[in-house]
């Protein structure tokens, strides 16, 4: 079974969401980090109907409500130019990508997984639309 | 015997731990129930190269010299690091008694003005923090790390943060866990208290000890307790910091003084602790004690995340201690699966010393009994690679890359930069990093054969050259997550107040990563001798796999010379090595080489400044297309040895039709004639040039942009302002479908709708005039003659005659050469596209080889290879000013 890693994972949902055109999410910890969570519980149910298997865990911190996961995954993909988070603040990230950036990204070698990304792109939606951060 | 992810695996490493615990601690508690060590009755100071004096307790002597303990006197702190900073020598005990010394500090702070932290507590948190580091195995965090690379380890990993609640990285936290929960450590801890009569530890210390190491709370009472062990200050950190500093040699600018000064407690009501916290707290509970830094101390904190940004740019992910800190992993992908007991029990078989001086007969000792066949091979290497170590020979970098490259002239293509997040993001897999290895293995040894170099082959042990390539991706943690959570107290008139020091200093994760992410390179380890074939190898490999181009300006970070490298290049394409490899990695064309070379490049960069390209998507804007002369370059490669010089001479003829040329041209029309003339408009639809055309003629004053329609229905003449005319063909057509006549040439195209009668009338009665900034007379005139035939009352002015290129002489080689490329590039039989369709075209629609280019977009009438992208000869060809294709 082929691992997935939080890049990976962090990866090709925001290649998914820029292909339906998101462009601006706000990651205010207290809500962020638990939505992505919840994305990632998703990903650990139906992963092995894809034949991959996470090789990290998402899991806010019970006092601070991060995750050192979730924040090195935005850092990584900000020097990977995917995003950019928005001065002076840092509580919005902007995708760097567009529909055919996130295409070519999802192309290099997560394909077989669009269906997985598209539900797990999904998931993240819904969770943030409920959170105070949309 | 590998460990996998079922729970009862981690029950089987829970169990060895316990086991080595077990073995370790049981001779030394029978020890001291037959003779108490009587030097530990009154407690020691030890002179500190950091702290100068370092007190422990009777109880914490006994525990320090226990075997579990004493253990990490063998285990450098910094694993590797000496080999690059040669004073970096501490050990993990000095460590710990170091942390035992700043827990103390941190404690005493906080009970400054009233002890909020009761004496079982600190006891605890001394304790603590002096076994902390016992799950450490040799080199410290070098074999834990080299451990992520067993799919096993990342597996248990995962278990244990279930088990724990929380996000788990590191093998060392995960064995003092099971460590101090053993039978063994219990009894430890029972004996030395009955030893020394400190009944001091609050009971189930062992448990309490367990949750403040892997960063559980301790207590609801002091709910941030555990924070003085691992959190956004813990003593920890802060020894870390400053020892590894000393010892290195390397200054940093934390104020640990400082910082512990400002360290805070205070007693408040729950209902005024943050909401955070209050979640951590049970609902009958009354007060907390919440710890944190005085408000007027915040910058200790940003202090100590600079610090610790420095020290990773510096010291922990310095390449040469990278490079070492390889060669360890490629000795653990060697022999930890043989270690009795699974590759996790291996760093606990070792110490630093027996690592690095690594034969045959400790790698049977570490397996616990004789090698079989295949296994000796592996030995064998792991050995030859230990010795290495052991005289310094270290692995050296090979080949550099990184997400933003210093220089990178393809930083803004869009395949160079996905390619570059996807090999990052493979080679933090070890799964596939090690498929990239062996593509850049065959690669060398492909390279070594055809150099006659297979001589170097021989030196490998076991003649598999895998274990002496080793990709290290860029893969700095950041270092500002943890402090980030810290709290900041105040003291106001209305009593204490908790904020969280996130909110107060947003932008600290935000330079912090910044800093060390865009620093972070990633490299391609080798030894010595293999980092010129390992060089020429990863280029061709990240080429063709990711589309990723390795400019010059990393041949400095891969230590790499650009004159041994061309060299090297050509030696290897006499011998077929480039054959079908891309045009921009194959030998530099010695016309290359003169002195007079890089001002020709410059010329045509600077002729090009203006050029934009197409860009896909709005968003994407940053990846359109930017001109440089390593772009030039790798274009005119394309052309080969034969023809690279005619193809650069032939750029130095590129005409850049843009604004000025425009607006000059309209200017030079009007002149004298600005009352005839007031209205400029664009001769074609919306998504034609002619509306960015239209808007330039509209910088002359005189001139007001206006719709057809509006033009027409004012009385005075009506101005085209055009930036080209080839055949003229795509002008007529224009003029003939507003006066809804047939095309007189068929160009495959949508046509505009016809005007109304109306004002088809006007248009043609009244004055008008075409001006095209360039092109040709034959084009013009046949625009002038289709415009009587139509009745239209058209002046047609040409401003500046192009004629084809005088580089490409009739029958000439090079010329047949732009032709051969250009049919190749356009025979496309999906579309219909055949030879003789290419025929008409090869060098530009009409074939006459215009070398004309507008700043945003490319004529068809422009020599086909200069904007047609493809494959030529099978291999990819990169336009050096591509088309907006047609939808």
């Amino acid at each position: 079974m082929q691992e997935l890693t939080e890049n990976d994972f962090f990866q090709g949902l925001v290649a998914t969401l820029a292909i339906r055109g998101v462009r601006k999410i706000s990651i205010r910890t207290q809500n962020f980090d638990p939505v992505l969570a919840a994305v990632f519980q998703r990903l650990d149910e139906r992963a092995g109907d894809f034949g991959v298997e996470p090789d990290f865990d998402i899991i806010p911190d019970r006092i601070h409500g991060d995750s050192l996961t979730v924040r090195d995954v935005l850092a990584s993909a900000a020097a990977d130019g995917l995003i950019s988070f928005d001065n002076p603040e840092y509580q919005d990230i902007e995708i760097k990508i567009g529909p055919n950036g996130g295409e070519l990204l999802l192309g290099q070698d997560l394909l077989e997984l669009r269906p997985l990304f598209d539900e797990l792109a999904t998931v993240f939606l819904e969770a943030y639309e409920r959170t105070p951060l949309a | 015997m590998a460990v996998d992810l079922t729970q009862s695996e981690r029950a089987a490493f829970r169990e060895q731990m316990e086991a080595w615990s077990e073995r370790l601690l049981r001779p030394y508690i029978r020890r001291l129930k037959a003779q108490p060590d009587k030097s530990c009755s009154k407690g020691k100071e030890f002179n500190d190269a950091v702290w100068a004096t370092v007190v422990l307790r009777p109880i914490e002597c006994l525990i320090l010299d226990s075997p579990l303990l004493q253990r990490l006197r063998h285990i450098r702190q910094l694993g590797v690091v000496h080999l690059v900073y040669p004073s970096a020598t501490h050990s993990r005990l000095e460590h710990s008694l170091g942390t035992v010394h700043l827990v103390s500090r941190l404690v005493d702070a906080i009970n400054t003005d009233e002890k909020l932290i009761s004496g079982p507590l600190s006891s605890l948190l001394r304790v603590t923090a002096l076994c902390h580091d016992i799950g450490h195995g040799v080199m410290s965090h070098v074999s834990e790390n080299a451990l992520l690379n067993f799919r096993a380890t990342r597996q248990l990993l995962r278990q244990f943060s279930k088990e724990v609640e929380r996000e788990q990285r590191k093998v060392s936290e995960l064995a003092a866990h099971d460590m101090i929960g053993s039978p063994a450590f219990a009894d430890l801890l029972a004996h030395v208290q009955r030893v020394s009569g400190d009944h001091g530890l609050p009971a189930e210390a062992p448990s309490l000890m367990q949750r403040a190491i892997v960063g559980q709370q301790v207590t609801p009472s002091v709910p941030l307790l555990h924070e003085l062990i691992s959190g956004p200050f813990d003593a920890d950190k802060l020894d870390y910091m400053t020892r590894d500093a000393r010892m290195s040699g390397v200054p940093v600018v934390t104020d640990i003084a400082r910082l512990v000064q400002k360290v805070r407690g205070r007693q408040l009501p729950t209902a005024k602790v943050p909401e955070e916290i209050q979640q951590s707290i049970p609902a009958q509970q009354e007060t907390c004690v919440v710890t944190g830094i005085a408000l007027s101390g915040g910058r200790t904190l940003d202090e100590l995340v600079f610090g610790q940004t420095l020290l990773f740019d510096k010291l922990y992910r310095h390449q040469k201690v990278r490079a070492a800190e390889a060669m360890v992993a490629a000795i653990f992908d060697q022999i930890a699966e043989l270690a009795s007991g699974g590759e996790l029990l291996a760093p606990y078989a070792l110490v630093d010393a027996e690592l690095i001086h690594l034969d045959t007969r400790a790698v049977e000792r570490l397996a616990g009994r004789a090698l079989k066949d295949d296994e000796q091979g592996r030995a064998e290497v792991a050995v030859d690679i230990a010795r290495r170590l052991q005289e310094r020979r270290l692995f050296r970098s090979a080949y550099a890359f990184a997400q933003n490259m210093p220089l990178d002239p393809y930083r803004s293509d869009e395949r160079h930069r996905s390619g570059l997040v996807a090999l990052t993001r493979r080679a933090r897999k070890p799964h596939d990093r090690g498929r990239l290895v062996d593509h850049i293995a065959a690669e060398v040894r492909t390279i070594l054969s055809l150099l006659g170099d297979e001589a170097l082959l021989q030196a490998i042990p076991g003649d598999d050259l895998t274990p002496y390539i080793w990709v290290d991706p860029p893969n700095a943690r950041t270092q500002s997550n943890e402090t980030v959570r810290a709290f900041l107290l105040s003291d106001g008139a209305d009593g204490p107040h908790v904020m969280p020091f996130r909110d107060e200093y947003a932008e600290t994760p935000g330079w912090s990563n910044a800093y060390l992410l865009t620093r972070d390179t990633g490299y391609v380890f080798t030894i010595d001798e293999l980092a010129l074939p390992v060089y020429l190898a990863t280029e061709k490999v990240l080429r063709v796999q990711f589309g990723i181009r390795s400019p010059a300006s990393m041949l400095p970070y891969a230590k790499q010379s650009s004159s041994v490298i061309a060299e090297t290049k050509r030696k290897l394409s006499s011998a077929g090595y480039y054959e079908d490899a891309p045009y921009d990695i194959r030998p530099v064309p010695p016309a290359f080489s003169t002195a007079a070379f890089p001002s020709r490049l410059e010329r045509v960069r600077a002729a090009l400044e203006h050029y934009e390209g197409p860009v896909y998507e709005a968003q994407e804007r940053k990846r359109s297309t930017v001109m440089s002369p390593a772009r030039i370059q790798a274009f005119v490669q394309q052309f080969g040895t034969e023809h690279a010089d005619e193809a650069l001479t032939m750029l130095q003829g590129l005409r850049v039709v843009g604004r000025e040329r425009l607006v000059d041209a309209v200017g030079a029309f009007i002149d004298g004639r600005r009352d005839e003339f007031k209205s400029v408009v664009p001769l074609g639809e919306a998504k034609d040039s002619s509306a960015v055309t239209t808007y330039y003629a509209g910088d002359i004053a005189e001139l007001t942009i206006r719709s057809l329609g509006d033009a027409l229905r004012r009385g005075d003449g009506i101005l085209f302002a055009e930036d080209f005319v080839g055949t003229g063909n795509q002008t007529i057509s224009l003029l003939e479908s507003l006066l809804g006549v047939p095309p007189s040439t068929d160009l495959h195209e949508e046509r505009e709708e016809p005007l109304p009668d109306d004002l088809k009338a006007l248009f043609k009665t009244r004055r008008l005039a075409i001006v095209f900034a360039a092109g040709t007379s034959v084009g013009a005139s046949a625009v002038d003659a289709a415009a009587k035939q139509l009745g239209l009352n058209l002046e047609v002015k040409l401003q500046e005659e192009l004629a084809p290129t005088a580089a490409l002489v009739e029958g000439s080689p090079f010329r047949l050469r732009c032709e051969e490329i250009g049919r190749q590039l356009l025979v496309d039989q999906h579309v219909g596209h055949d030879e003789a369709w290419a025929d008409e075209r090869t060098l530009g629609y009409g074939n006459k080889a215009f070398l004309v280019v507008f700043p945003y977009n490319t004529p068809t009438q422009t020599l086909t290879c200069l904007w047609k992208e493809g494959a030529v000869d099978g291999v990819e060809w990169v336009p050096l000013v591509p088309r907006r294709p047609k939808r």
